[in-house]
């Protein structure tokens, strides 16, 4: 999908959403649909719209690559830009960071970490200004949590004939409008397929996922030939999956015929894309995915064929090489269809030797430069955490001790340097998440004064002063004496008598 | 920084590795020696205690990894106790707790392993 694209048909839920975020007795609130209703773009767009409502603005996470509920919170803090504490529990650490930040945090794709459904809802009893939007397909079912059930996209009556115009506002057909127009810019809703328009998108429910899958095909097929697919796999789906809901099947339906729609090689590389943790670029796809009936120049064009069919979007974040994901509902199609190929292990094999050859190349670098903490080197890798991580753990599974350490070293470069490159909102830490005595040692070591000096200004031992500057650090997230220095004086406390 | 000491201290059925200082590269060898040392009892479970280590780098993660991936491969377990709540974040979010288990204590690490005999 593009994320790139406006979001259609959704003004009024976006609407919505922020007429129930600025109610002050809504702090936790949860956009619950099925895959493919389009949570994460009306999260987004929502969090867009308000976050200049927040004087500490949006921080959106996304937890797709977050499978264990007690990754949530090292998660958020990393997104916020800090360390944990040293001393403090993660939620203990976290709740005194945001304590007195007005600050909506944005938590996407929840459904996986439903387990950590406490930590959030005790985060926010413990932060009186904090406020959460999650998306998630199942509600969080904490006590403080107000739900907001996406609706499928406005449908047409299909009792009626409207007049193109008035059709062509109703939010589902909206949608297909515009994504047929993107692979298609000549085409236009006429009163000739007007009727099949309409039909499609109640066949798909008004599900926006299905429906953008369906209208990415504009470019190869009629509207008619669409809708005769999509009716043609509901029937196969309505027979074989009774127990889904209807919702379910359509999107199945138009993930099943725009796959089945894919080349046989687009096919083979959609299923071994499913291998990458996220995300990927054109090089790493041309090295893991090119072997057994595609080669090495092949990839390009094939992922082409997947971004022309919708199935892979293309990351705008920009800056690097340009990096290439399944969204989440395709994505775990993809697993399905790998699975089931007999080619999983060996994917699998390949994408775990293709990053041990990234985490080696890192090393050369960096021992090239004689620093072993290369700002440069480690951030160029830095988008490969999660793949990182998965060749990490298939190295220490298969026993491959050397490679394992080497994946362990560049990884925990990675993810320490992630925290360190965002360290915004530290800044916005007051004064009151120090006690007294730790201010009064803030000012001094503010003022150059070792631990000793310290001790003996304040006549107290010097192990005592040792533990509140350590304090001090794991308070304010910090991790050198001069980033108290530089927080104290833009508090003032530096006019402060040291005595 | 102090570069790590280890002391070794049998309480059964488990072999306890007490680290002190720094984890860094240079560790390489003295934990190899350590852990070797600890094995030659017949140890099947090792505990590497964290409690003193003040200070952990890449190359010393390095150095753990190597060694809880080449103890596996031995049928030998791996247990860490004594990870500061940033270093415990870090470990996890490397997915390595799922092959060297880390308890809060050494006593949470001794019930689980009688537990588990």
């Amino acid at each position: 999908m593009d994320h790139a694209a406006p979001l259609i048909g959704r003004a009024d839920e976006v609407r919505k959403v922020i007429r129930y975020l600025l109610q002050p007795d809504v702090r936790l609130l949860t956009l619950t649909g099925p895959g493919g209703i389009g949570k994460s773009r009306l999260v987004e767009a929502a969090a867009d719209a308000i976050a200049g409502a927040f004087a500490d603005g949006a921080h959106v996470v996304d937890l797709a690559s977050v499978g264990d509920p007690t990754f949530v919170l090292p998660a958020i803090a990393q997104v916020l830009g800090q360390h944990e504490s040293a001393a403090a529990p993660a939620l203990e650490h976290l709740s005194m960071l945001l304590h007195d930040l007005r600050l909506l945090l944005v938590l996407d794709n929840f459904e996986q970490v439903l387990d950590a459904a406490a930590l959030i809802a005790a985060l926010v009893a413990a932060c009186p200004t904090l406020k959460v939007l999650v998306a998630s397909r199942s509600p969080l079912r904490v006590e403080c949590e107000r739900e907001f059930a996406i609706p499928p996209l406005g449908l047409p009556d299909p009792s009626a004939a409207p007049a193109i115009d008035t059709l062509a506002a109703v939010p589902s057909v909206a949608l297909f409008i515009n994504r047929a127009q993107a692979v298609l810019p000549e085409w236009r809703l006429t009163h000739s397929n007007a009727a099949v328009i309409s039909q499609l998108c109640l066949r798909l429910d008004g599900l926006p996922l299905a429906i953008e899958l369906a209208a990415g095909r504009m470019k190869i097929l009629s509207e008619h030939d669409i809708l005769r697919r999509v009716v043609d796999r509901l029937d196969v789906l309505a027979g074989s999956a009774r127990d889904r809901p209807d919702r379910h099947r359509s999107l199945r339906a138009a993930m099943d015929w725009s796959h089945d729609l894919l080349s046989g090689q687009g096919q083979v590389l959609f299923r071994r894309l499913a291998v990458f943790a996220g995300g990927w670029t054109l090089a790493a796809a041309e090295i893991v995915c090119a072997c057994d009936g595609i080669a090495e120049d092949d990839v390009l064009d094939l992922l082409a064929e997947l971004v022309d069919g919708s199935l892979v979007s293309v990351d705008p974040s920009g800056g690097g090489a340009r990096r290439y994901r399944l969204l989440e509902t395709i994505r775990q199609y993809a697993v399905e269809k790998l699975d089931l190929s007999g080619e999983a292990g060996i994917l699998r094999q390949r994408h775990a030797t293709y990053f041990q050859s990234i985490a080696l190349q890192v090393d050369v670098a960096l021992s090239k430069t004689g620093t072993p903490d290369n700002r440069s080197a480690i951030a160029e890798v830095g988008p490969e955490r999660d793949n990182l991580r998965q060749a990490l753990q298939w190295s220490v599974d298969q026993a491959q001790a050397e490679h394992a350490a080497r994946l362990g070293g560049v990884l925990w470069q990675v993810l320490e340097q992630a925290v360190v490159r965002h360290p915004q909102p530290t800044k916005a830490i007051g004064t009151s998440a120090l006690t007294a005595r730790e201010l009064e040692v803030a000012a001094l070591v503010a003022r150059g004064f070792s631990n000793q000096a310290v001790a003996d200004e304040l006549v107290i031992g010097r192990r005592t002063a040792e533990t509140h500057v350590e304090r001090i650090l794991n308070k304010l997230g910090f991790d050198s004496r001069t980033q108290i220095g530089v927080w104290a004086a833009e508090r003032g406390l530096l006019n402060a008598p040291a005595d | 920084m102090q570069s790590v000491k280890i002391a070794i201290r049998r309480v059964a059925p488990l072999m306890i590795l007490d680290l002190d200082g720094a984890v860094t590269g240079s560790a390489d060898e003295a934990l190899r020696t350590a852990y070797a040392n600890a094995s030659a009892e017949a140890a099947r479970d090792v505990l590497l205690n964290f409690g003193g280590v003040d200070h952990m780098d890449s190359t010393g993660i390095s150095v753990i990894i190597a060694l809880l991936t080449e103890a596996r491969q031995r049928q030998q377990r791996l247990m860490i106790t004594g990870l500061s709540a940033h270093y415990r974040k870090i470990f996890d979010f490397m997915g390595l707790a799922q092959y060297a288990p880390v308890f809060e204590s050494e006593e949470a690490a001794l019930a689980w392993i009688t537990q588990h005999h």
